[in-house]
C-alpha cells in the first residue's frame, strides 16, 4: 500500500469574505506526481499556496510526514518550489542561484560548489554556473528554478504553472524533463496548471478543481474516459455533453432528442423520465455506419472544420449537437454542411454525469 | 522639422543663459582675485585653510552616516510596505513627504523642543548627542528622496515572487532583505544616496542652529568676510553637487539591465 505522505484536512480559505478553497479533502502519497488541474481562479494555486506555507488556512489542517504544519512558517517547512515568473534572483549567476538554499543551510562552500555541479548535470546545463539569469532562455531559467528548488534536497517539490510562460515547443519538452528528474529523485511533487494536456501527460493522478471544490480525483486514464461530473467531461478534453432523459434504468435506454440509445453504466441510480447529461468523446463516434451494432443517431452537418490531420464534424440532432473527430484521407473528402447522416457510437462511450441536465 | 522647434530652441537658449550667466560669472569672479590676471589663487586659498577641510570632513562623514541611516530605515520600510501593508502607502508617501513641506527652520526648532538639556531624551546637552541629532535630522530631511528612490528601484522587480522564493528556501526576512532584495536595488539605493549627499553638503539652516561645524556654516562664514573666495567656494559645491548628479545619471544607466534580469 502506497505511504501517504500528505495530507490536507478539511481545509477552507477565504480571502476578505470570498472563499476559494472550500472544505478541501486530499492526501498525497510519497514519491506521487499530482496535478491539480482546474481554471484561473479555482483554487488550485491557493491550496498549492497554504502547502507552501504562503497562506494560512482560514479553518481545516495540512499534514505533512504525520506532523501538523499548519502553523509552520514556509522557511521551515523543506519544501522546494517552482514559480510561474522562475524567480531567479537577478543579482546571482546560476549558481549562485541554485547554490543559495545551501549557503542558508549552512552547507560548505565545496559541499556547495559540489552539489551545484551535480544538479547542473541533472538540468542538462553543465558550465552554466557563471551565466547571469538574463542570460538565459526562458526554458533554461525554468530549469535553473528547478535545479535551485532541488538542490537542497527538500522532502517535497512545489510547482505552480512552471511551463505556462514558456512556448508550446518548448513546454512539451520541459514537461518531459520535468517528470524524468522527478521520477529519478522519486520527490513527492504537486504541479498546478491549467492545461489539461500537460496534467493528463505527467501525472499520476490528477484533481481537478472548479470554483473552491475538488470535482474529482483520480488517474489521467480514469479521469479522460469516466468523468464524473459535467465540469469534468467538459474542462478535460473536448467532450461533448448532450441532454438525455431516462426511458428504462433497466435496460439503460436513454432518449437524446426523441431517439433512443443505450448506455452501458451509469444509469443504475435514476428513474424513468430522469432528465441527466450525457458525455460523448469526438473520436468514439462515426458517421454513416449504420448497420454495426450499437447506437446511431440521425442528424444534419451543421459545421465541418478542417484542422489538418483531423476533420471535426459538428451534427445537430434537434436541439442537442455532437462534434465528431474523423482523420482526414485524400480518398474521402468530408461531407458537405446540410448532410443527413447517421452518428453512431458503442454503449461504452456513453458517460451518464452526476447531477441534472 | 517641426514647425515647434525653433521656439523649443529659443526656450532652452533662454534657459541656458538664465542658468549658466550667474554661474559663469561667479567662476570667472572666483577667478580674479589677483587685478592683472587669471588666477586659481582664490581656491588655493579655500583648500589650504584648515577650516575648510574641516568642516569638509565633517560634512562629508555626517552625509554618508546620514546615507547609511536613511538606507537602513527606508529600504525595510518601504519593502514591507510594498510587500505587506499596501494599504498604508498613500500615509507613508505622506509622511515621507512632510520633510519637503515643513520648513528646516521649524523642524529644527522641533527637534530643538523636543530633545533640549531638559527634556526626556536630552541629545543637545552633548557633542555626540548633537551629531546623533543632527544625522537624524538630516536623515528626516533626505527621506522624500530616499524613500521614493527605493521605492521605483523596488517598483522593477517582483518583490513578493523574490522573497517567496528566497523564504522556501530557508531564508529568513533579515537574510531576504540585505541578499536578495538589497542588492537587486542597490542602483536605485545609490541613486537616494546621491541625492541625499547633495542635500547635506551644502545644508545650513539645521547645522547653525544645531551650532555644528558643517561645510555650509564654513561658507556662510567666508561670505561674510571675503569676497573671492565664497565665490570659489560655491563653484566647488557646485561641483560637488553636479558630481553627485552625475554619478545618479550614470548609475541610471545600470538600472534597465537590473530590471532586465528579472
Amino acid at each position: 500500500m502506497a505511504e501517504e505522505f500528505l495530507r490536507i484536512e478539511n481545509v477552507v480559505k477565504a480571502f476578505n469574505g470570498n472563499t476559494v478553497v472550500k472544505g478541501a479533502n486530499l492526501t498525497f502519497n510519497k514519491g506521487e506526481f499530482v496535478t491539480l488541474l482546474g481554471p484561473s481562479g479555482c483554487g488550485k494555486t491557493t491550496i498549492l499556496r497554504m502547502i507552501a506555507g504562503f497562506e494560512r488556512p482560514t479553518s481545516g489542517s495540512i499534514v505533512i510526514e504525520g506532523r501538523d504544519v499548519t502553523n509552520v512558517p514556509p522557511n521551515q517547512r523543506k519544501i522546494g518550489m517552482v514559480f510561474q515568473a522562475y524567480a531567479l534572483f537577478p543579482n546571482m549567476n546560476v549558481a549562485g542561484n541554485i547554490g543559495f538554499g545551501l549557503k542558508i543551510a549552512g552547507m560548505s562552500r565545496e559541499a556547495v560548489r559540489a552539489r551545484v555541479d551535480e544538479m547542473l548535470q541533472l538540468i542538462g546545463l553543465p558550465g552554466y554556473g557563471s551565466r547571469w539569469p538574463f542570460e538565459l532562455s526562458g526554458g533554461q531559467q525554468q530549469r535553473v528554478a528547478l535545479a535551485r528548488a532541488i538542490a537542497p534536497s527538500p522532502r517535497m517539490l512545489l510547482l505552480d504553472e512552471p511551463l505556462s510562460a514558456l512556448d508550446a515547443k518548448i513546454r512539451v519538452s520541459l514537461r518531459e524533463e520535468i517528470r524524468a528528474i522527478q521520477r529519478e529523485l522519486g520527490i513527492t511533487t504537486i504541479f498546478v496548471t491549467h492545461d489539461q494536456e500537460e496534467a493528463l501527460s505527467m501525472s499520476d493522478r490528477i484533481v481537478v478543481m472548479s470554483a473552491g471544490n475538488v470535482e474529482q480525483v483520480g488517474p489521467p486514464f480514469e479521469i479522460y474516459n469516466f468523468p464524473k461530473t459535467r465540469f469534468v467531461a467538459s474542462f478535460v478534453g473536448t467532450l461533448n455533453i448532450v441532454n438525455g432523459t431516462v426511458v428504462d434504468p433497466a435496460s439503460g435506454r436513454v432518449a437524446i432528442d426523441g431517439q433512443e440509445i443505450r448506455a452501458a453504466r451509469g444509469v443504475v441510480n435514476t428513474k424513468a423520465g430522469d432528465s441527466r447529461p450525457l458525455a460523448l468523446r469526438p473520436e468514439a463516434m462515426v458517421l454513416n455506419k449504420p448497420n454495426g451494432q450499437g447506437n446511431h443517431l440521425k442528424g444534419t452537418i451543421e459545421e465541418v472544420s478542417f484542422l489538418g490531420a483531423v476533420v471535426r464534424i459538428r451534427v445537430r440532432f434537434a436541439d442537442n449537437t455532437v462534434s465528431i473527430d474523423t482523420f482526414n484521407s485524400p480518398n474521402a473528402p468530408p461531407p458537405q454542411r446540410g448532410d443527413v447522416v447517421t452518428v453512431s457510437f458503442a454503449p461504452e462511450d456513453v458517460l451518464m454525469l452526476e447531477g441534472a441536465a | 522639422m517641426t514647425r515647434g522647434k525653433p521656439w523649443a530652441w529659443l526656450v532652452f537658449a533662454i534657459a541656458t543663459v538664465y542658468f549658466m550667466v550667474p554661474l559663469i560669472a561667479t567662476i570667472v569672479f572666483s577667478l580674479r582675485i589677483r587685478r592683472d590676471h587669471l588666477s586659481l589663487d582664490a581656491y588655493w586659498l579655500v583648500l589650504s585653510d584648515p577650516d575648510f577641510r574641516a568642516t569638509f570632513v565633517y560634512s562629508l562623514v555626517v552625509s554618508l552616516l546620514t546615507i547609511i541611516v536613511g538606507a537602513l530605515i527606508v529600504v525595510p520600510a518601504a519593502y514591507m510596505v510594498r510587500l505587506r501593508l499596501p494599504q498604508l502607502r498613500p500615509l507613508v508617501e505622506f509622511v515621507t513627504l512632510l520633510p519637503l513641506i515643513i520648513p528646516p527652520l521649524i523642524l529644527v526648532f522641533g527637534y530643538l523642543r523636543m530633545y533640549n538639556t531638559s527634556s526626556w531624551l536630552p541629545l543637545t546637552g552633548s557633542t555626540l548627542g548633537t551629531n546623533i541629532l543632527l544625522i537624524l535630522a538630516y536623515a528626516a530631511l533626505g527621506l522624500p528622496y530616499m524613500y521614493r528612490a527605493v521605492d521605483t528601484g523596488l517598483r522593477t522587480i517582483d518583490v513578493r515572487t523574490l522573497t517567496e522564493a528566497a523564504t522556501i528556501l530557508g531564508a529568513n526576512q533579515v537574510t531576504i532583505i540585505a541578499r536578495v532584495i538589497f542588492p537587486n536595488i542597490l542602483v536605485a539605493v545609490l541613486s537616494g544616496a546621491f541625492l541625499t549627499f547633495a542635500i547635506v553638503i551644502g545644508e545650513f539652516t539645521i547645522a547653525s542652529l544645531l551650532n555644528r561645524p558643517v561645510f555650509g556654516t564654513y561658507l556662510q562664514r567666508i561670505g561674510m568676510v571675503k569676497s573671492y573666495e565664497p565665490a570659489a567656494l560655491s563653484v566647488i559645491a557646485f561641483a560637488i553637487t553636479w558630481a553627485a548628479m552625475g554619478m545618479i545619471q550614470l548609475l541610471a544607466r545600470f538600472a534597465p539591465r537590473t530590471a532586465a534580469r528579472s
